[in-house]
């Protein structure tokens, strides 16, 4: 061989190593499918499962029944989808009409929470929320009651997913409201009217300072219920301007008894208080219709025959929903997980159990 | 299931309020004015009035 084939030949391995060192310095896999010991196939499969599985954080800002009833509802659905895990925790909604400054700390780094609707805008607009747009199951998005769905509307978005509504009612013991005669001798009856409200003040006046009225003054959305009732107007335009002179109008004299040092009662779920009321303890209650049903339920026959729910402010054109509604925080990384779950929660059977659940009495659901 | 739509007079409430993102503010406000009310720091007659000034001062603050 000639030195220039040599040189060849020398150059033409130069070229072969040249061209195979990527493959000989490239990282081996860490473990050939085929070189793992039978023991060790399980633990392979392991970290691969656990990275699927998806933890969720739910904070559920309601009371202990609801909370207990969800508890229930979400234990079933893990079991039908085992790579998501439920973790529910409790918070109180102490104010069911006002967001609470540190609503953040409250929810923590929860995925999902369960908050009155009447905070779902609010939140929408500090920007922690996610769209829940595709958290609604089937076809429920193009089913919902306007009255329902307006709190939850923002941006040509919808913030929140209704769990459940709870509208304010007033109630009356019928013997302490027919006491009260009209000018033309009549006793008062429901609905009342304009002239009605001014005759009931009348008459609760003469009785002194006895309280006749069992409220929650805590609670905006109550006094906003009852002041609706007492002017005749709508009580979300209590909270707008140029409502005119309604402090001066026929009702403000009945409004009027109820000032002073008097407590008021505010109206719960005990048996105590539903007796009080129907033994005339109260002419009037303002109370969430699922308070008041339960309450009036549980109460003899003949006790709660004296008591009449009054719906009537149902027909004006807005009423406190008294809801709450599922909303998606915007810090979450397991966005899929809590829109299959909250579907799960607000599906169609299970709003029907929660009406037929014991506990959730009268709490209607968002599809009828 | 009670057929709530066929309850007459007694409808069920489904019309659209005047929701904005203010409300849980208002409402708040609202329970302050309830309370300056009863216990006589404010009388009826005035509170539509006071109301309108605060709406005004919140707007003032946007």
């Amino acid at each position: 061989m000639t030195r220039r084939k040599y040189v060849v030949v020398l150059m033409l391995l130069m070229l072969a190593v040249l061209l195979t060192a990527p493959w000989a310095s490239a990282p081996k896999p860490d473990l050939a499918p085929d070189a793992a010991p039978e023991g060790q196939e399980a633990t392979l499969e392991a970290p691969v499962f656990a990275e699927q599985r998806a933890e969720l954080t739910v904070k559920i800002m309601q009371d202990e029944a609801t909370f207990r009833l969800l508890e229930r509802q979400s234990e079933v659905f893990e079991r039908s989808h085992p790579d998501i895990r439920v973790h529910l925790e409790r918070g109180d909604a102490a104010d069911a009409s006002s967001v609470p400054d540190d609503w953040q700390e409250r929810t923590g780094s929860a995925d999902v929470a369960l908050v009155p609707s009447l905070w779902v805008k609010r939140m929408a607009v500090s920007g922690i929320l996610l769209p829940a747009d595709s958290a609604f199951e089937g076809d429920a998005l193009s089913e919902q009651f306007e009255a329902i769905a307006a709190p939850l509307k923002w941006n040509g978005f919808m913030w929140g997913v209704p769990h459940h509504l709870d509208p304010y009612v007033v109630v009356w013991n019928r013997a302490r409201l027919s006491a009260a005669a009209r000018q033309d001798g009549s006793a008062l009856t429901l609905p009342l009217g304009t002239e009605d409200w001014s005759t009931l003040g009348a008459s609760m006046a003469s009785e002194g300072s006895r309280p006749w009225l069992a409220i929650d003054e805590r609670d905006p959305a109550a006094l906003l219920t009852w002041l609706g009732a007492a002017t005749g107007l709508r009580p979300d335009l209590l909270l707008g301007d140029s409502q005119g002179t309604w402090g001066t109008g026929s009702s403000a004299a009945m409004l009027n008894t109820l000032r002073g040092s008097v407590s008021l009662r505010a109206p719960d779920d005990s048996a105590a208080f539903w007796q009080a009321m129907a033994a005339g303890q109260y002419a009037a209650a303002v109370a969430p219709l699922s308070v008041a049903e339960a309450g009036i339920a549980s109460l003899a026959p003949a006790s709660a025959a004296g008591l009449s729910i009054d719906r009537s402010g149902w027909d004006k054109a807005y009423v406190f929903d008294g809801g709450a509604s599922f909303v998606i925080g915007a810090g979450t990384q397991r966005e899929s997980a809590a829109k299959n779950w909250i579907a799960a929660m607000t599906e169609a059977k299970l709003q029907l159990d929660n009406y037929d659940a014991t506990g959730f009495f009268a709490r209607l659901p968002f599809r009828l | 299931m009670p057929k709530l739509t066929d309850r007459g007079p007694q409808q069920f409430p489904n019309w659209a309020p005047e929701v904005g993102p203010d409300w849980p503010l208002l409402m708040k406000k609202l329970g302050l004015f309830w309370t300056d009310w009863r216990q006589g720091r404010l009388a009826l007659a005035d509170w539509p009035a006071r109301w309108n000034g605060l709406l005004a001062d919140l707007q003032l603050h946007d």
